[in-house]
């Protein structure tokens, strides 16, 4: 591609770029305004200025001081249970998600097509529809107000990464996994030795969404979250939202956005170039 | 393959119990107290009536439920519209080199999926407080344009709104898609159409279009999917309003359930609203499998 067309290819793409990025840049233009223009003097032409004539750094302190009802230990606190449910959900989802899906994949058993099918029927479920039942049975079980009900689940997988994996190992060549069988392999080793690190690629997928899902989830820790030391990130910026949504106020509420997604848009740089290569593995043999 | 090209293992089902606790969890109890709750009436543990089809009838009967079914039919359709090719066309844009990636493509990429990051519930606030008339820079702007452009009160305009968020937020997803697709095809393919003296539409028609059939079926249906069962960003966005105008089927389900706390109607919903989704998950099925299996 290296006719001197494909140099204008990049302005619609540098134009498609912007725009995704406007909202982002408004954002960011808010959480460092003043609080008199963040709330008022947005309309004006003043609010097309490209950065902010006197950006308010310390909104951002600011803002993760105000959350929950101690000054800074309730950001603490956040951020920790955050961090311990996503990456405890992340390897779990990972190991759970593969063995399944080698499984689904590379053993014939009876009930495999229907166990397959039903199971892509539960990735459709409307979360509406389990929201209550499993509220009842975590609680019968005594989990509210613990990590555990966003934890636990994560280790039974998920329908769509088991999918992706599926998909994957069903073209991994038969000859390979014959080879490590006549070599003494059982099911568990093929998987773990020639599977798992075959498709990286998918790993960094399930690993990169897992993640963004996980850390972004709100519905599930606002219902089984209610002290406030336990909840995530996540549900203490909507009670943030709850509390400083007024105008005057908007732009602690844009700071504290802006933190919260900090971790997802490092991890996305830095797995972006693995993602591009597993999906294009994972998803085009599908 | 044919049946008997491998001896079956029953021993699987031991590494499948993941899925097993899994669909149990996910479908099988929820599925079971929903049916439970959709055929009795049930006043208190000790109180109930058995009722059978009536919530059914009297939830398919509902003017409320067609209109929120039609809307989100539409809705889903002009998502799926506007998205898929809108995503294809930028990921044709996308330069893609033999050997891997350019540092312009990887950071167009990383630039592009932006919008896939934000938490969902702060995509709603950022679209709320932007297309607000009063401080919204993109409803200010519109205003100064001279459109008398309102979200909060006209229903056309608050349609407008949702429908541009969903296109903002989820076609880099699409876009992802395709161009992982595109970059799978071999450079070779290309080579033989430029020997062929092909047209640039002739190799999208005959070379890309057909190899990049698997990603663009997972694509429409991922966008069915998480379009048809849509809560967070219209909720933030508008609440369903104004009127019922944005109100789409799992905000009824919502409000049916949680709000007035009608349970039976709410189960027998919920099964009927689980119909559609069903079907597609069949057809997505075949579709994922033909190849397998031919």
């Amino acid at each position: 591609m290296s006719h001197p067309r494909a140099r204008l290819i990049y302005v619609p793409l540098v134009l498609g770029s912007l725009v995704m990025m406007f909202p982002l840049w408004w954002m960011l233009n808010i959480s460092l305004a003043t609080p008199e223009r963040a709330g008022a003097a947005t309309v004006s032409t003043d609010a097309l200025r490209l950065w902010p004539s006197d950006p308010q750094w310390s909104n951002y302190p600011e803002a993760m001081r105000e959350v929950g009802s101690r000054e800074w230990v309730g950001f603490l606190d956040a951020l920790t249970n955050s961090v311990v449910v996503t990456t405890i959900t992340v390897i779990a989802t990972v190991l759970s998600c593969s063995l399944v899906a080698y499984a689904l994949a590379r053993i014939r058993f009876r009930g495999r097509r229907s166990l397959f099918l039903v199971m892509l029927a539960t990735m459709m479920l409307p979360p509406q529809v389990t929201m209550i039942p499993l509220f009842l049975l975590f609680r019968a079980l005594g989990w509210i107000d613990t990590l555990l009900p966003l934890i636990v689940p994560a280790f039974f997988g998920n329908a769509f990464f088991i999918f992706m994996y599926r998909q994957f190992f069903a073209s991994v060549p038969e000859a390979l996994v014959e080879a490590a069988r006549i070599d003494g392999c059982g099911h568990v080793e093929i998987w773990w030795r020639i599977m798992l690190p075959l498709c990286r690629p998918v790993t960094a997928i399930t690993a990169v969404f897992t993640f963004i899902f996980v850390w972004n989830d709100f519905l599930g820790p606002l219902i089984y979250l209610h002290a406030d030391e336990r909840v995530t990130l996540a549900v203490a910026l909507n009670s943030f939202r709850n509390r400083y949504g007024g105008l005057e106020d908007v732009q602690y509420l844009m700071a504290l956005s802006l933190v919260t997604m900090v971790p997802c848009i490092v991890l996305f740089f830095v797995a972006q170039k693995q993602l591009i290569e597993g999906l294009s593995k994972g998803a085009v043999k599908g | 393959m044919s049946p008997h090209a491998k001896p079956r293992n029953e021993r699987a089902w031991f590494l499948v119990l993941p899925v097993c606790v899994l669909v149990a969890f996910n479908a099988l109890i929820p599925l079971m107290t929903v049916v439970n709750y959709s055929v009795q009436d049930i006043v208190s543990p000790d109180q109930r009536v058995f009722v059978g089809w009536e919530w059914f009838k009297s939830v398919l009967r509902d003017p409320e439920l067609h209109a929120a079914f039609g809307r989100q039919v539409l809705f889903s359709v002009v998502v799926l519209a506007i998205e898929l090719p809108l995503g294809l066309s930028v990921a044709l844009c996308l330069p893609r080199g033999p050997g891997g990636s350019t540092w312009q493509a990887s950071l167009c990429t990383v630039l592009i999926a932006m919008p896939l990051l934000v938490p969902w519930n702060v995509v709603g606030t950022i679209w709320q407080v932007f297309a607000r008339t009063d401080i919204g820079l993109g409803g200010a702007v519109l205003t100064k344009l001279g459109v008398d452009y309102n979200y909060a009160l006209d229903p056309v305009h608050a349609w407008g709104t949702v429908v541009v968020m969903d296109v903002w937020h989820w076609t880099p997803l699409v876009v992802l898609l395709c161009y992982a697709g595109l970059r799978a095809i071999p450079e070779t393919y290309y080579g033989a159409a430029a020997v062929d003296g092909a047209s640039r539409w002739a190799v999208f028609r005959y070379i890309e279009l057909p190899r990049l059939s698997g990603v663009l079926t997972i694509g429409v249906l991922l966008r069915f999917m998480d379009s048809f069962v849509i809560y967070t960003e219209p909720f933030v966005l508008t609440g369903g309003g104004p009127g019922s105008s944005t109100t789409f089927l799992s905000q009824h389900l919502s409000t049916l359930a949680v709000g007035q706390f009608d349970l039976g109607r709410a189960s027998a919903f919920s099964l009927i609203y689980f119909l559609p989704i069903l079907i597609v998950c069949y057809v997505f099925y075949t579709l994922m499998t033909r190849e397998e299996r031919s």
